[in-house]
């Protein structure tokens, strides 16, 4: 027999750790097995080759639970789904309309400013192909565009470092609901099981705090106006408001409980709190303008708030997801 | 369902057709099924029998240890025999189709004259 490589031995159990525990119980010791075979004498690291295949092997291990879990309670996955594309569409048709505005008032026609809203654009097919059942054809775009839209931003903003319809306070907060939205959207189940999982207090909350949301991030200038000298007065109670409505509906939805009005009120000021705290300014101007222009002279701040949110979103949802009663990741194929 | 098999599925289905076989025997079934043009890694094998599995496909035929290794058998079960033939069948049909519209086009003697032909060999340097 030969003799092991204990390094490399123990690289590849770091790299099998990543897979799910469901799968490492199963499977783990016989892929050892076979990955020490497979090595040269003296080999001390996985090839590169390897060690992608085996991420990638972990990657579907994953998605194989998620898909799982979507089809023992694939309402619940869908319910998430429909709220992030909803929130999604929102925004797509915010963008869309502060684009033609700025378009068509601009004495010298400024259709460049459409460009801009090329990248939010994108999510009209996805939204409209998951409506019409095709959950699966809009999971990879979605997936695409969500994990590449901060990218897409900067691209389509040729010269500028954010546009000013994307890059402002939301920026972060939808980078985050379009990966939530990918992640449902991977799951079997269909649109109306993801109404009929919200019920009928869950839908009309989501739709609520989505308008809400859609409402406090836009910036058409006629509610803009309004909203923009005030941001701590309407603009922030709004989108905290919004959100907490839209989160609760997202966690009734997984964990078939209900918000009362005392959690709405909570998480409401909790994010307002969170957002305040991320946003304000030292010398204590905080409108939006102000904010877009500390954005983008603070870039640093911007992506910690985005690796904030998004990672609190994805704990969020995970934590959900384990509460649920079918298991999660302790799912094992049948035989196992 | 055979529509659209992914080529690593139908090299471990197919690699099961013989009998039970462990995680290393499957991969080099599949490479030698394949002429040598495909190489299977373990991430890919490992998360195509567990998808399998899930289907009902494959399933652990027994298990043993070896030099002190543990190794796992796997086999087809009958579901999975019966999709392996299915694919098979549409596999064969299709090869079928275009090699009668090859030689309706009178492609084929060229193509297998062009296969046939021995390739020249390489000019090594210094050597006339």
């Amino acid at each position: 027999m030969r003799e092991r490589s204990a390094p490399l031995e123990s690289w590849y159990r770091r790299l099998i750790a990543l897979y799910p525990p469901g799968h490492r119980v199963v499977y783990a010791e016989d892929m050892i097995n076979v990955l020490m075979d497979g090595a040269i004498p003296d080999q001390k690291r996985p090839h590169l080759m390897t060690a992608v295949d085996l991420l990638k092997g972990a990657a579907a291990a994953w998605v194989l639970r998620l898909r799982a879990r979507g089809r023992a309670q694939p309402g619940a996955s869908a319910a998430i789904a429909v709220l992030a594309l909803l929130m999604l569409c929102i925004q797509s048709i915010t963008a869309v309309g502060t684009a033609l505005d700025d378009a068509t008032a601009s004495s010298t026609g400024r259709w460049g400013d459409l460009l801009l809203g090329l990248p939010d654009l994108i999510w009209l097919p996805v939204v409209i192909a998951a409506a019409l059942g095709l959950r699966r054809s809009a999971a990879w775009p979605a997936w695409v565009v969500g994990l590449f839209w901060p990218l897409l931003s900067q691209l389509a903003g040729v010269g500028a470092v954010v546009p000013d319809y994307l890059g402002s306070l939301d920026s972060p907060l939808w980078v985050a609901v379009a990966l939530i939205a990918a992640a449902g959207l991977l799951v079997d189940g269909g649109t109306h099981q993801g109404f009929q999982q919200l019920g009928r207090t869950g839908t009309r909350a989501a739709i609520i705090g989505v308008l809400m949301i859609g409402v406090a991030t836009t910036t058409v200038p006629v509610v803009a106006d309004v909203l923009e000298p005030r941001p701590n007065l309407l603009g922030l109670p709004l989108l905290g408001t919004g959100l907490a409505l839209v989160i609760l509906a997202c966690a009734g939805a997984l964990t078939r409980t209900r918000g009362s009005w005392a959690q709405v009120a909570a998480v409401a000021v909790a994010i307002q709190v969170l957002l305040f705290v991320l946003f304000a300014r030292q010398d204590g101007g905080s409108s939006y303008s102000d904010l877009q222009e500390q954005i983008n002279t603070t870039l640093p701040l911007t992506l910690l708030s985005c690796a904030l949110i998004v990672g609190w979103s994805m704990v969020s949802l995970v934590h959900c997801a384990y509460r649920t009663r079918s298991a999660f990741a302790e799912w094992k194929p049948p035989d196992a | 369902m055979a529509t659209g098999m992914q080529e690593p599925t139908f090299l471990i289905l197919a690699a099961l057709a013989a009998g039970p076989q462990h995680g290393y025997g499957i991969m080099k079934e599949a490479e030698q099924l394949s002429g040598g043009a495909r190489r299977l890694q373990p991430g890919t094998l490992y998360a195509a029998l567990e998808r399998l599995a899930g289907e009902g496909l494959v399933t652990t035929d027994h298990e043993e240890v070896v030099d002190a290794r543990f190794r796992r058998y796997y086999r087809l079960t009958d579901a999975g025999a019966g999709l392996l033939t299915e694919e098979t069948a549409r596999r064969r049909t299709q090869a079928q189709v275009v090699t009668r519209r090859l030689r309706a086009a009178g492609l084929m003697a060229r193509a297998a004259d062009v296969l046939t032909r021995p390739s020249t060999p390489p000019a090594i340097q210094g050597m006339p």
